[in-house]
C-alpha cells in the first residue's frame, strides 16, 4: 500500500513498477470477506441471498462486504 | 463527452485526491489522511482506501476500487467502478453512507443513507435517497465539504453527545 502523495512523487518508470506489483489489495480483500463469513456465521452466498431477499439490511458491513466479493468476482 | 465521474488519466485522478486532501488538511478540517492506493490486479485494477480522521471525532472510512478503462501510451485512463463513504461520529453514531449500486436486487443505484445522528441514531425516514443522476454523485473532496459543514453545524451538539456516553 502506498501513500497518493509518495506515488505521486515517483519516476514514471518507478510508478509502472509499483503498478505493476502483484494484487496486494486482493489477499486484504479475501481476508475481510472471512472476517465478515465469521462474524456474521454464514457464507458469502448465503448473505447475498439474504440481502437479495431483504432478510438483512443495507448496513456499512453488509454493503462494503458485497462490494469486496464484487471486486474480488471482477479480478477472477 | 466524459461527466462528472467519467475516465481521467490516472496521475490526474491522484492529483485531484492529493490536491483536495491538502486543502482539506490545511483547513484543519481533516487531521490524517489515511487513504492508501493499492493494486488490485496490476495496470487494470486499482484501490483507494483508508479512515480520514476529522475533526470532532469525526471520521470518513473510503474504499474506492478505479478500473482502468483505456491507454494512451504510458497513460492509464481510470474510472471508479465501486465505492463507499462511510462517515461517523466517534463510535457512537453514523453520519452518512454513500454506496455504488449493489447489484444483488436491493438498493441497486447509486445512493446515499442519512441517519439521526443527535436524535435516536436510527436512520431517516426517507433514507436511503437514490442518486440517479451523475451530477448528484459526489466526489471525495465533495463528500469531505459536507461533512465539514456538518461538522460546523452540529459540532458544539456532537461534542455533547458524544460526553455523554463516555
Amino acid at each position: 500500500m502506498l501513500k497518493v502523495s509518495a506515488l505521486l512523487q515517483m519516476s514514471e518508470d518507478a510508478r509502472d513498477e509499483a503498478l505493476s506489483k502483484s494484487n496486494g489489495a486482493v489477499g486484504e480483500m479475501r481476508k475481510k470477506i472471512a472476517m465478515f463469513e465469521r462474524r456474521y456465521e454464514m457464507t458469502s452466498e448465503e448473505m447475498r441471498q439474504s440481502f437479495a431477499t431483504g432478510k438483512m439490511r443495507d448496513t456499512a458491513d453488509t454493503s462494503e462486504w458485497l462490494m469486496l466479493l464484487r471486486t474480488v468476482n471482477r479480478v477472477g | 463527452m466524459s461527466g462528472k465521474h467519467g475516465p481521467v488519466p490516472l496521475e490526474k485522478y491522484l492529483n485531484i485526491h492529493q490536491s483536495a486532501m491538502a486543502s482539506h488538511l490545511k483547513l484543519g478540517f481533516v487531521i490524517d489522511d489515511g487513504v492508501q492506493f493499492d493494486v488490485v490486479r496490476s495496470h487494470a485494477v486499482y484501490q483507494l482506501a483508508g479512515r480520514i480522521q476529522c475533526a470532532g471525532q469525526l471520521t470518513l472510512d473510503v474504499r474506492k476500487v478505479l478500473e482502468v478503462t483505456g491507454r494512451e501510451g504510458r497513460v492509464q485512463f481510470v474510472q471508479t467502478v465501486e465505492y463507499t463513504y462511510h462517515a461517523q461520529l466517534g463510535k457512537v453514531r453514523e453520519v452518512f453512507r454513500y454506496c455504488g449500486p449493489h447489484e444483488e436486487g436491493h438498493n441497486d443505484e447509486h445512493h446515499v443513507h442519512r441517519f439521526d445522528v443527535l436524535g435516536s441514531g436510527k436512520q431517516l425516514a426517507d433514507s436511503p435517497t437514490f442518486l440517479i443522476h451523475e451530477e448528484e454523485r459526489p466526489t471525495l473532496g465533495e463528500v469531505i465539504e459536507e461533512l465539514h459543514r456538518w461538522h460546523d453545524t452540529h459540532g458544539d451538539d456532537a461534542a455533547r453527545l458524544l460526553a455523554s456516553f463516555d
